[in-house]
């Protein structure tokens, strides 16, 4: 007998379009796990707040060019 | 029983099953894709002995992917999302997981309360701890963990799992 874990990560090879629709629904108010390689990308591009700062520092220097 | 397909036909069928499946569990593109390659080379080599009695195609193809996968996380000693305990020896053995066993989960999953099935979704397949997931639904830990309960009696009832 499969255990849900099973099914789930079956799910992930079969893609049952109802199951597909669900998690989507799912995943879209709460989002998805960030694996380990997803944390890393986030850590070597910075941090949310880095970034907006930076974007905000570029916009000001442009509005005062 | 004969293979009632070609190879070329089950490649054209799978070959985006297993790239969807990389892609879920192998965040680096050229990774996904040799380990892709991998798992066509396997069913290739065993295609022409393939007994559909014993398992679908699909099942087979599935359990080969999934193995290639454990293998690449453990000659890379990450052992963060799948145990040893998960590696099957066997590539025909689960016949249990089918398209049917998928839509009977669906069924199951329709039914539940949205909160119940957030957590189900959120914990066994995106593979969020409980205490993860109470925070993003504004529940305390322990209440997660009755409402998870509850959530798996009310799956029981519906379908059989382990």
């Amino acid at each position: 007998m499969a255990s849900l874990k099973d099914l789930f990560d079956y799910q992930k090879f079969a893609g049952n379009s109802r199951l597909e629709a669900m998690i989507k629904d799912t995943e879209s108010r709460y989002g998805s796990k960030l694996s380990i390689d997803d944390l890393e990308l986030v850590s070597a591009a910075g941090t949310p707040d880095q970034i907006q700062q930076q974007k905000e520092l570029l916009k000001h220097k442009k509005d005062h060019v | 029983m004969k293979n009632t397909q070609t190879y070329e036909e089950v490649y054209k069928v799978y070959y985006p099953k297993v790239m969807g499946y990389m892609h879920s569990k192998i965040s680096s593109s050229y990774d996904a894709e040799d380990l892709a390659s991998t798992v066509f080379i396997k069913v290739y080599e065993k295609f022409e002995t393939f007994d559909q009695s014993k398992a679908s195609i699909s099942t087979w193809i599935y359990t080969v992917t999934r193995n290639t996968v454990i293998d690449y996380f453990r000659v890379r000693k990450v052992h963060e999302e799948i145990g040893e305990e998960d590696i099957v020896e066997d590539d025909t053995y689960q016949g249990i997981l089918d398209a049917e066993s998928l839509e009977e989960l669906a069924d199951a999953l329709e039914k539940l309360p949205e909160r119940e099935r957030d957590i189900i979704i959120l914990h066994y397949y995106s593979g969020m701890q409980l205490k993860e997931i109470a925070p993003k639904l504004n529940m305390s830990y322990s209440n997660c963990k009755l409402v998870h309960n509850k959530a798996l009696m009310r799956l029981r009832q519906y379908m059989t799992f382990d």
